[in-house]
């Protein structure tokens, strides 16, 4: 079993391999519950109180804050079931995905898949992509930089094998 | 907590007597000169007995880590992180030191809000950039300004002995007298503040809100505006003299009969040359701070006068401008600050200085005439 | 997953952003932490120049530089890009850099928003910075925008409300975003209490800013409606009431008083255990005492306002919670001296400008002491004692903790080791400078000197010069800061992963430059 920085969980099977990847989510339920209804309590809070003076400006501003938060939390949530599971078994090659509401599977063949991993753009991460007849797909999005590089290693190696 | 007091006054008596010896150099408050500053005075000194005595003991044992529990001197480390009683003591008695503070300090604090029974009630009103004073008992008022020259401001003469802290009319008030103070503003926010007799209130435009002190020694003491008020926020000083109870009731005969002068002007008739020369006079008490003595103004701030359309356009334009103000702007409102007399002289003046050669003068029953209008034409609305 | 192929993209190659592209394009954090850092930098020159500007006029007695209202321009605009331009940008960068490293994790949650949370911050500082070029000069009311002085300006009161919005939304962005990393980013195993303590003011901090901003938005809203739509919020004439203006913005500045503190502590715990080889003493007093000094912080408010003339329950009230202040903060400081006790320390740069902030930060702690007992601050509200007291905790608070964090990082970031000579010259000219600059201007306040004038009676005058010494020091050792900075940068002694013997933690795992900038230069691989 080898460990890819924290969020890959590469594994090796009898004659096969498994690459499993899943974004952060260590925020519980109620944490998030606690964090975006006291801040609600306080914007709210400090605004109601100044609006029921006159002072009724800072109301719409809390409610389009609270909005972005809410925004926020909301589409972290869309992410919790993201997950990658790149399997090598054979000469199979399996890649499943799921990306918010989309997902999808594709079967390739070990001989015909090709690793390329793209660094050369500055400020952007790097990217990995596993190619296979013309066509590409990302993989190790939920990984660091210097993960991907070492999954891509990985995958050339198990590739050849 | 009653020896503490005690040693406070002590170091506080010490601190004031090792001050002339000092001269310039003062290290503390102003040598209080009324009961609230004198506990004002007591207070701080206590507190910072007890900062100084923290801070050393703080510090003693961290300068004493920093010399003996280094690497260079072969220290190894310790690997503790944490001991609940430690932490509880630290927590706990901070907590108390501060309840120990708190209780001379709300004694002075309610002291310092108790303004009943006052001897005599003065109303103080903040301008941009001058106090006015009302006397309620004695009806007298009066404005106070600046009277450090500005030659003295720009460097081209020596500053005197009480640069910028010098007043043409200072407030006059009898000793030994609690006096109640009715601390409003026409414009902006100031404040008032007289440090020796330890009250200070901000002046807030359309509040009026009140402070007192009762000066224990006769002198005169000076102050300043503390709230950035614009452009010359640094130059509106207050000075206070205090005298004996007969000085003062001689000040009050004094101020009375000037006013019954200033009344009779009123409904004088004058020639141009006379209203240019007085005008010239409040010009430069009421308008060069901001439209310079040069009549042009700062460019983007202040309009210029020489030359501009309200002054060499309608005279009942112009003095509607000088009377009224501008609102929105630091323009203010001169009706209500300067007699007719003297709005009649400075319209005159500005008609006449510079390049403004009109030739024609407002008299005194014009500005009369146009307060009469404005009461009428406020009638009706009211109605 | 970017949907699935980019078909036929056999070549790999787009034409990749280069130049100012890639830094206006740039979703990195690490790319995003040193442009928030270079942009605290340039502002911190720009603010500072002002400050020496300021120190010269008030050398001697007397106007000779410059008119007064052009004075009162360079104390508002020094405030205000101090503040949002300087201390919360360059906290910005270091949670940028710092927290995801810290927590493993291989991004912000947000990264475009986070691009955008910086980008906008230049744009309102060109607004602010461009204003002394308008008509009537640039604000001169005060930082605290106070009215009816507020609404007597000209247009470049528009513009800076305009400016202070826009700084605003890129506070809530760049919050939103911290917030989030830290909550839900975090490494398995890596729960809140195991988290570095810099976590945990960044995420207090955040919380703060997100509790408050839209106060602060809504209070300049309401300046801009009472200036051009004929609104009476603050106008006494039309029913307002110019105080509530001041509850208001109080109501957002004091937690963001405590916005300009906590990443400091945060920083300072960080580098006193590594110098001192020893962990964090009292971890969990540390995080409860943060806590308790945020929560403190929504209800002293009206300390700054004693002098407006509020009932004596108000003023009691007021005065005992902030009194209350004095307790976690106290619990901050002791631990901080147990966490050096028994260590093994050495004192290198970060060190150094780490003592002195804890030593320096206490002064302004007992100074905002002195000042939270209301008979004491009504005598001395609006002096020059309060500008020590904030200096101190601002210049030897704040920006010192921003120093110690620069030297501490620096190796890793640039994967250079800083000249220590020159860092060492740069701390002692510095903590000497400050000292001379601002102690002195306790005595100023306690003999009646106010604040923002530009001109001052003959008494103050020895203290003034003196005062004025220290700035010109203070603000031109700070170029010594940029050589290092610049030559850090450049090149140097290489830096080690784990560039300090006794640093803990996950960011001195990964490789000093912290990898991306290696990338950078990679060939692919293929």
């Amino acid at each position: 079993m080898e460990q890819l920085d924290t969020d890959g969980v590469a594994r090796s099977l009898a004659g096969g391999f498994v690459f499993h990847s899943r974004p952060r989510c260590s925020l519980t339920r109620a944490q998030e519950r606690l964090v975006f209804w006291s801040l609600v309590g306080v914007c709210f809070g400090a605004a109601i109180g100044f609006a029921v003076l006159g002072y009724w400006l800072v109301l719409p501003f809390a409610g389009l804050e609270i909005g972005l938060l809410a925004w926020a939390l909301e589409t972290m949530r869309k992410r919790e079931s993201d997950y990658e599971t790149l399997t090598i078994d054979g000469d199979a090659v399996v890649l499943e995905w799921r990306a918010g509401r989309r997902h999808g599977r594709r079967e390739m063949n070990r001989h015909w898949v090709q690793i390329a991993c793209d660094c050369s753009a500055p400020g952007k991460n790097c990217r990995l992509r596993v190619r296979s007849h013309g066509c590409e797909t990302e993989v190790g999005h939920h990984l660091s930089d210097e993960a991907r590089l070492r999954l891509a290693a990985t995958l050339r190696s198990k590739l050849q094998a | 907590m009653k020896s503490m007091w005690k040693q406070a006054g002590i170091m506080g008596a010490a601190l004031a007597a090792s001050r002339p010896a000092l001269a310039e150099w003062a290290f503390n408050l102003q040598t209080p000169a009324s009961e609230v500053a004198e506990h004002v005075f007591q207070l701080h000194n206590l507190i910072m007995l007890v900062c100084l005595g923290i801070f050393v003991v703080v510090f003693g044992a961290m300068f004493y880590s920093l010399f003996k529990h280094r690497k260079s001197v072969g220290h190894k480390a310790a690997h503790f992180h944490e001991n609940t009683t430690v932490e509880v003591i630290w927590t706990v008695i901070p907590f108390v030191i501060l309840m120990g503070m708190a209780y001379p300090a709300a004694k002075v604090v309610i002291d310092m809000k108790d303004t009943k029974n006052p001897d005599m009630t003065v109303k103080i009103t903040g301008y941009q950039w001058k106090w006015g004073y009302d006397y309620l008992n004695d009806g007298i008022s009066f404005y106070s300004n600046l009277s450090t020259p500005r030659e003295q401001i720009n460097g081209t003469s020596a500053k005197g002995e009480h640069y910028l802290l010098e007043v043409d009319e200072p407030m006059v008030v009898p000793v030994g007298k609690r006096v109640r103070l009715l601390i409003t503003a026409n414009d902006v926010l100031h404040s008032w503040w007289v440090p020796a007799l330890g009250a200070k209130q901000d002046a807030i435009p359309g509040f009026i809100r009140d402070s007192w002190f009762k000066a224990d020694k006769i002198g005169t003491y000076r102050g300043q505006c503390v709230e950035l008020c614009g452009k010359d926020h640094g130059f509106m000083p207050i000075v206070v003299e205090v005298v004996s109870e007969e000085d003062y009731k001689a000040w009050v005969a004094k101020k009375k009969g000037t006013a019954q002068v200033a009344a009779a002007d009123d409904s004088k008739t004058f020639e141009v040359a006379e209203l240019v020369e007085r005008g010239e006079k409040v010009y430069q008490a009421n308008c060069a701070a901001c439209h310079q003595a040069n009549g042009m103004g700062l460019p983007g701030a202040f309009p210029a006068i020489n030359g501009s359309k309200v002054a060499t356009g309608p005279i009942a334009d112009h003095i509607a401008v000088v009377m009224n103000g501008r609102p929105g702007t630091a323009m203010a409102a001169f009706a209500g600050q300067l007699s007719d007399a003297d709005i009649a002289a400075v319209v005159t003046y500005q008609r006449n200085a510079w390049d403004n050669k009109m030739g024609d003068a407002a008299q005194p029953a014009e500005i009369a005439a146009a307060r009469g209008g404005a009461a009428e034409a406020a009638a009706p609305a009211a109605q | 997953m970017s949907d699935v192929a980019h078909a036929h993209d056999d070549h790999g190659h787009h034409a990749h952003p280069t130049g100012i592209m890639r830094w206006l394009t740039t979703t990195n954090h690490k790319d995003i932490g040193t442009l928030y850092l270079f942009f605290a930098l340039i502002m911190l020159f720009a603010a500072g120049s002002m400050a020496l500007l300021i120190r010269a006029e008030l050398f001697q007695p007397g106007l000779q530089l410059m008119h007064p209202d052009f004075f009162n321009q360079l104390t508002t605009m020094h405030g205000l890009i101090m503040i949002f331009g300087v201390i919360m940008p360059a906290f910005s960068g270091f949670a940028n850099w710092q927290v995801p490293l810290m927590l493993g994790a291989p991004d912000m949650a947000f990264p475009r928003m986070n691009n955008w949370a910086f980008w906008v911050l230049p744009v309102a500082g060109l607004m602010l910075m461009s204003s002394f070029l308008l008509p009537g000069g640039a604000v001169a009311g005060g930082w605290t925008m106070y009215p009816p002085l507020f609404i007597q300006g000209g247009i470049s009161y528009d513009l800076t409300i305009l400016a202070v919005h826009i700084m605003g939304l890129s506070s809530i962005m760049g919050s939103i975003n911290i917030i989030t990393t830290i909550l839900n980013m975090r490494a398995p195993g890596l729960t809140l209490m195991k988290m570095p303590l810099f976590c945990w003011t960044w995420l207090i901090t955040a919380y703060l800013l997100i509790a408050t901003m839209p106060v602060l938005a809504g209070a300049v809203t309401m300046l801009l409606t009472d200036r051009n739509f004929g609104t009476h919020f603050f106008n006494a004439a039309g029913g307002g009431d110019p105080v509530m203006f001041q509850h208001i913005f109080w109501f957002f500045a004091h937690p963001e008083v405590y916005i300009l503190i906590l990443p400091a502590f945060g920083i300072v715990s960080q580098v006193i255990p590594t110098f001192a080889r020893k962990p964090l003493f009292g971890y969990a007093s540390m995080v409860y005492a943060t806590a308790s000094i945020a929560i403190l912080s929504f209800i002293v408010w009206a300390h700054h306002m004693f002098t407006v003339g509020m009932p004596a329950a108000a003023q009691l009230f007021f005065m005992f919670s902030t009194m209350l202040i004095a307790v976690p903060t106290g619990v901050k400081v002791f631990n901080w001296v147990a966490t050096m006790w028994k260590g093994s320390m050495t004192f290198e740069t970060p060190m150094l400008f780490a003592i002195a902030f804890v030593c320096l930060f206490t002064i302004g702690g007992f100074s905002g002491l002195v000042l939270a007992i209301a008979p004491v601050d009504i005598q001395l509200h609006d002096t020059y004692y309060v500008v020590a007291h904030f200096h101190y905790v601002l210049v030897s608070g704040a920006l010192f903790a921003i120093f110690a964090g620069i030297y501490y990082w620096m190796p890793k970031w640039t994967g250079h080791m800083y000249d220590e000579t020159l860092g060492k010259w740069h701390f002692w000219l510095s903590v000497i400078g400050m000292n001379i600059v601002f102690f002195p201007m306790h005595f100023l306040g306690l003999a009646g000197m106010p604040r923002r004038i530009p001109d001052y009676a003959l008494q103050f005058t020895e203290f003034n010069q003196i005062a004025t010494y220290g700035a010109f020091i203070f603000g031109f050792s700070q170029l010594i800061f940029l050589a290092v900075v610049l030559k850090s940068i450049k090149g140097g002694a290489k830096a080690p992963a784990r560039v300090w013997e006794g640093a803990e933690g996950l960011e001195w795992t990964v490789p000093s430059p912290a990898p991306y900038h290696t990338f950078e230069t990679a060939p692919v691989v293929k």
